[in-house]
């Protein structure tokens, strides 16, 4: 019994002619945290929409929880636990924080659209096991305080977390950050580090992979990662290794320096 | 009081109902129609004619009425809430029209544009239009405070993030459609029972795009704002009976009336005058209650 969650291998996806995703392999097992790096157009995110279903693959596999999920939709993913953020934050903005948190939640209520609107029993109950598990979940990550605002009224680096927060809420076997610290000044970025870390120890387990463009974050939290350019993975392992591979310094810090 | 004002009180019951029904499938899951008076027609003509030639009980033939506009708007449903949502919007146009049609084309029966006359009488009409008024506004509102209000709004915000949280968004929507036209279909059975007459020309585009007015003018996102708006506007004209202007009675001119107050409100206040807020007993309490610094907004 292996405790890898997520695996891919050789997955594949061109649009048009830019092969967005070249032969991408990786694997993620249960309380690690990985990283991809790379810059940008590297494919990044066309990885995380493959791996979440937004996009299917030209070729090549997914296997989450032990399933290969080439042929599911990006609700059934969900709903089996796997949870991801956007690179451009993508809260309701119609909905209060502690409402975008609820409904993460929603879809599992076991309650009907009768129920709901003659305020039967298990409506009442199911709205207040929501409400629990949500403020509850805001308050582990110290974000309770916002719990009544509109996410667009909250600094920047709050709305990531609060998308983080709500990413979480379902207790997900899998985290997907899309460049989590985009946006994000330098003492937030350093916040957002420690962020990451309580995370792992509030939910025992979880698998996280995250997106970073930049290197500081990434280096301090990765177990092992990926770095991608043009679609390929030009070096993968631990980030010292990674940080003093003449490869990567070449295609990814290099242009770090020039910016 | 008087018949007159009875008759004002149905009307306003009818609107709000109505509006009500949009307000579910175009203010919390963001599907704009131009054609959902058709269930009005479609229930109304459903409910009295079966009444009629099956020699039934209005109240038995109007669950026939019900049953038959969810089971269209199910069937219609399906293709159309799979397209985006500015096609389902012209689709409704259609589909509003066809309706119209079909009524023409079953003459024989509907009595076509002449109209639909036999329709039995009911006492006490007006307690009835207000007890289900009443009742479509308070589940309406438990269902804008309940798992499925929060899931509409996220959907109508980002289809795809709202997929990403387990949201299944094309059933939900259906579901919510099949709703929505249900209770517009209720509206039209008040609508027979208070003119006692039904024509297809009542049920058109206009109708469609009056409610959609009435919605917009009282907060798009606000169930009681919405429902005040379709209350006040629907009246209106009907208090500009006595102005004349050029030797017309201002209430033929009430399109042009309603399109110059749209142009206002959305041109000032995009969301509408309430926006979304809600005015509630909790609210006004507080307004009148504690008015140390208490903010009388009463949103939520
Ligand atoms: N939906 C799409 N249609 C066409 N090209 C796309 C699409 N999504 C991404 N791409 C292309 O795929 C490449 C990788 O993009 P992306 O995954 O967003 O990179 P990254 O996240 O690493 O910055 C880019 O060249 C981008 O233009
Ligand atoms: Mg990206």
């Amino acid at each position: 019994m292996s405790d890898i969650v997520l695996k891919t291998d050789k997955i594949r996806l061109a649009f048009g002619g830019v092969v967005a995703v070249n032969d991408f392999t990786m694997e993620i097992a249960k309380g690690e945290i990985r990283g991809i790096i790379g810059p940008n157009g590297a494919g990044k995110t066309t990885i995380f929409n493959v791996l979440s279903r937004i996009y299917t693959q030209d070729s090549g596999t997914v296997e989450f929880l032990g399933e290969d999920i080439s042929a599911k939709d990006q609700i059934s993913v969900a709903r089996m636990g796997m949870s991801r953020t956007f690179q451009n934050t993508r809260l309701f903005s119609g909905l209060s924080v502690l409402d975008n948190v609820k409904v993460a939640l929603d879809f599992s209520a076991k309650y009907g659209l009768f129920e709901a609107m003659l305020l039967l029993p298990r409506r009442k109950k199911a709205e207040k096991e929501t409400a629990a598990k949500a403020l509850e979940c805001l308050k582990i990550l110290h974000l309770d305080q916002y719990a009544q605002q509109r996410p667009s009224n909250l600094p920047y680096g709050i709305q990531r977390r609060v998308e983080i927060a709500r990413a979480l809420a379902n207790n997900p076997k899998v985290l997907l950050l899309d460049e989590p610290a985009a946006g994000l000044n330098p003492e937030e970025v350093f916040e957002l580090i420690d962020f990451i870390k309580e995370i792992k120890k509030h939910f025992e387990g979880i698998a996280i992979l995250v997106i970073e463009h930049r290197m500081d974050l990434i280096m301090n939290l990765c177990d092992y990662i990926y770095v991608q350019n043009f679609g390929m993975t030009i070096a993968s392992g631990t980030p010292e290794s990674v940080q003093n591979d003449p490869v990567v310094l070449s295609a990814y810090l290099g242009e770090e320096e020039q910016q | 009081m008087s018949s007159y004002q009875i008759s004002l009180i149905q009307l306003a019951c009818i609107s709000a109902i109505s509006v009500a029904g949009v307000f579910v499938m175009t203010s919390l899951a963001g599907m704009f129609s131009l054609g959902q008076a058709a269930y009005m027609s479609i229930c109304a003509y459903v409910t009295f004619c079966t009444a009629k030639f099956l020699d039934i009980p209005v109240l038995v033939s109007a669950i026939l009425g019900i049953a038959c506009s969810a089971a269209v708007a199910y069937i219609i449903s399906l293709p159309t809430l799979k397209l985006r949502n500015d096609y389902f919007a012209l689709l409704s146009v259609g589909f509003s029209n066809m309706v119209a049609s079909i009524v023409i084309l079953l003459e024989k029966w509907t009595n076509a544009a002449i109209g639909f006359s036999r329709i039995p009488k009911v006492e006490g009409l007006v307690w009835i239009m207000l007890g289900v008024t009443a009742l479509i506004i308070f589940m309406v509102r438990n269902l804008k405070y309940s798992r499925f209000g929060r899931m509409c709004i996220a959907l109508k915000n980002d289809p795809i993030a709202a997929r990403s949280f387990g949201i299944d968004v094309y059933r939900l929507k259906v579901k919510i459609y099949v709703l929505s036209s249900v209770i517009t279909a209720v509206a039209g059975i008040m609508y027979g029972l208070r003119t006692r007459v039904i024509m297809p020309d009542a049920f058109g585009w206009s109708a469609s795009a009056e409610m959609q007015i009435f919605l917009f003018f009282g907060g798009t996102n606000s169930l009681s704002g919405s429902v005040i708006s379709a209350v006040v506007l629907k009246l209106l004209p009907e208090f500009l009976r006595g102005i004349t202007v050029f030797g017309q009675s201002l209430q033929n001119a009430r399109t042009i009336l309603y399109c110059i107050l749209i142009i206002i409100v959305l041109n000032f206040r995009t969301q509408g005058i309430l926006g979304e807020h809600e005015i509630s007993f909790k609210g006004i309490k507080r307004l009148f209650g504690s008015r140390k610094g208490a903010s009388g907004k009463g949103n939520k």
